[in-house]
């Protein structure tokens, strides 16, 4: 049995916080009005598509959108582990479960953009010591979330008996949503993720989805365990146009579902052509999903 | 813009300019730019700290329940407090194993649940985050609130947290230069559009603030200090200073404060001189027991040239004492006999 006939599909929205706080609070109450599963943000210093572009910060921004919503999932898809200590990540992490009553979905990623990490001053380690401090990362958010009190010698962080307290409002922890696309990435998070998210062609997502059962069966887990996940980018996808009407989008989710993804989740079209947004949400998302 | 749904959607009025000058259409998700809420948040509080009148401010814990944490700052903004904060912490102080939740993203939830009180940390510690990430959080709270923010910061201090959670924790001439640097490098980036910084320990290379900050040209700095070191840095960079200790001993640190301002020729009376009630900080104390005792213990501290106050309030079963005193002698303790004045919120 394949991942894809288990889990129920799943559309989420991903804004980049580049909108004034006004246009963040009531595009995200809309969209959730309009019935799209989950809402998620970026974590940058500056726009990736523009340096020079405005950017709030991911983590305090999503505490108080949590506020303005009552029922949609919440996440940073997803959170750099190159600006924050893993420690106050999951402190945060909890805080907002709180906040939203359980609706959080904690999503981690190595990092990769360097030009912000040169602007900002902050550490972008090589390759092999970004995996290392990732993996590092995700092992010991893993831990100290479902846990009460952990211990955790790593070679990059540390705890000495740390009480999580209080404990989050989702047990044992809210998910770990794990960003991954090349293979040694694939394998690390098949150990800790509840959902896996990565994003390209329909053809690189079967590839992709494809290592991703076999880490699981070489990792002891049960591969419809980790729900498959894309993120729909449109800077980087310029031959996908899911926004064009429903029809594409539904010819979108049709081929990227053959491919094994159960989630999708979407950058919105640019704010003059918002309306689709709200067409797609009443008009087929309710039989895509149980399609 | 048309977007059919129930929801009220509003298209700012606001006109702004991006970078280059040029007018941008606000609902342009290419070239978006800030809105500035409710500048008049500023404009009264400034009136307030500028006219001499006394402050009145709520330092609680983060140990509770979210729903209660909401509803005390909402009932202490209701009471007319004029400050609502929280501390910076993994643990409480009282103990390793009591809960706490991380202070900035409350403090961001907090900021959704009250109008009209200013807002922060008192203070964020140094050690938890790069001063870049502090700035970025402390911006994005600033437009959520509406420019009601507070930018508190110390140095850092409670090593048990650190040990605990695996956190540097370097010796105290190391904290102290670090601090002086990430206070630097925060003013200087808050109030620019662009910043370079070349720090021994942070670094900003054309880093862009955007958007700005809601207030100009920066939320204001507090800065928590207690040693001469540590007030030379208020002295040139506070626009707020917090410390607590006794009455005499306040009075001494106000007045160095006054001294190191004078050395730098900037105007003592531009920093606010604010003080810390912290159960813990003195278990001798108690200005709840009464009116009385509090309006003597107010007194006590102005006379050592104190105008903010910032309170940890008694248990929840002696808020009743807190209700009578912000009702029964606030308004009559924010008038301040020194200046003649007084304002009401």
């Amino acid at each position: 049995m394949t991942p894809s006939t288990t889990t129920p599909r799943s559309f989420g929205i991903q804004t980049i916080q580049t909108w004034t706080w006004q246009e963040m609070h009531e595009r995200w109450a809309w969209f959730e009005e309009l019935g799209w599963d989950s809402l998620w943000l970026p974590d940058h210093f500056i726009p990736t598509a523009r340096p020079d572009g405005p950017m709030f910060e991911a983590w305090t921004l999503l505490a108080a959108l949590a506020t303005k919503t009552t029922t949609a999932r919440l996440g940073v898809l997803v959170s750099s582990n190159t600006f924050r200590h893993p420690a106050l990540l999951a402190k945060q992490a909890v805080t907002i479960d709180h906040i939203s009553d359980g609706r959080m979905e904690l999503g981690v990623g190595a990092g990769w953009f360097a030009e912000e990490h040169e602007m900002f001053g902050l550490d972008f380690p090589k390759t092999g010591e970004l995996v290392e401090r990732y993996s590092e990362a995700i092992d010991l958010l893993d831990r100290y979330l479902s846990g009460d009190q952990t211990t955790f010698e790593g070679e990059y962080y540390n705890l000495q008996s740390a009480y999580n307290r209080p404990a989050p409002v989702q047990k044992p922890r809210m998910p770990l949503m794990l960003g991954a696309h090349g293979p040694r990435m694939i394998d690390l998070v098949s150990h800790y993720a509840d959902t896996w998210n990565s994003r390209g062609t329909p053809e690189e997502m079967r590839e992709r989805n494809r290592r991703m059962d076999e880490a699981c069966v070489r990792n002891d887990r049960d591969p419809c365990a980790i729900k498959r996940s894309m993120l729909y980018v449109v800077a980087q996808m310029p031959e996908e146009q899911p926004w064009d009407s429903t029809d594409a989008f539904a010819d979108f989710v049709g081929r990227f579902s053959d491919a094994g993804v159960q989630e999708f989740i979407f950058q919105p079209p640019p704010a003059d052509r918002l309306k689709i947004v709200g067409q797609v949400a009443r008009d087929i998302l309710p039989s895509l999903r149980s399609s | 813009m048309n977007l059919d749904s129930n929801v009220v959607y509003r298209q700012s009025s606001v006109t702004c300019r991006n970078h280059l000058g040029k007018t941008v259409d606000p609902g342009d998700t290419a070239t978006s730019c800030s809105t500035f809420p409710s500048a008049h948040h500023l404009e009264e509080f400034m009136v307030k700290s500028a006219n001499g009148s006394r402050l009145f401010g709520i330092h609680t814990i983060q140990t509770m329940s979210w729903p209660e944490l909401m509803r005390q700052w909402q009932w202490f903004e209701e009471l007319g407090f004029d400050s609502l904060w929280l501390p910076d912490h993994f643990f409480p102080t009282a103990g390793r194993d009591k809960p706490m939740f991380e202070a900035w993203t409350a403090l961001s939830g907090l900021a959704m649940v009250t109008k009209r009180a200013r807002i922060g940390i008192l203070v964020s510690s140094n050690t938890f985050r790069q001063p870049a990430l502090l700035a970025k959080q402390a911006v994005t709270v600033d437009h959520q609130s509406g420019g009601r923010l507070e930018l508190g910061i110390g140095a850092g201090w409670f090593v048990e947290e650190h040990e605990t959670f695996g956190l540097d924790f370097p010796e105290t001439r190391m904290l102290v230069d670090r601090y002086a640097e990430a206070v630097e490098l925060i003013d200087t980036y808050l109030r620019n559009d662009e910043s370079s910084f070349h720090g021994e320990h942070y670094q900003l290379n054309g880093a862009f603030n955007r958007p700005p900050p809601v207030q100009r040209p920066r939320p204001p700095l507090v800065m928590g200090a207690h040693g001469p070191r540590m007030l030379k840095l208020v002295a040139r960079y506070a626009d707020c200073w917090n410390s607590f200790a006794p009455p005499d001993e306040l009075r001494h640190r106000n007045d160095q404060l006054t001294a190191f301002c004078e050395e730098i020729g900037r105007d003592p009376a531009s920093i606010k001189r604010s003080m810390f009630y912290g159960v813990r900080q003195s278990p001798e104390d108690d200005p709840w027991q009464s009116v009385d005792a509090f309006t003597d213990y107010i007194g006590q501290y102005a006379e050592a040239g104190i105008r903010e106050f910032v309170l940890q309030p008694p248990p929840p079963d002696r808020f009743g004492m807190v209700e009578r005193i912000a009702s029964d002698i606030l308004p009559t303790l924010r008038h301040d006999p020194a200046t003649g004045r007084t304002t009401t919120p």
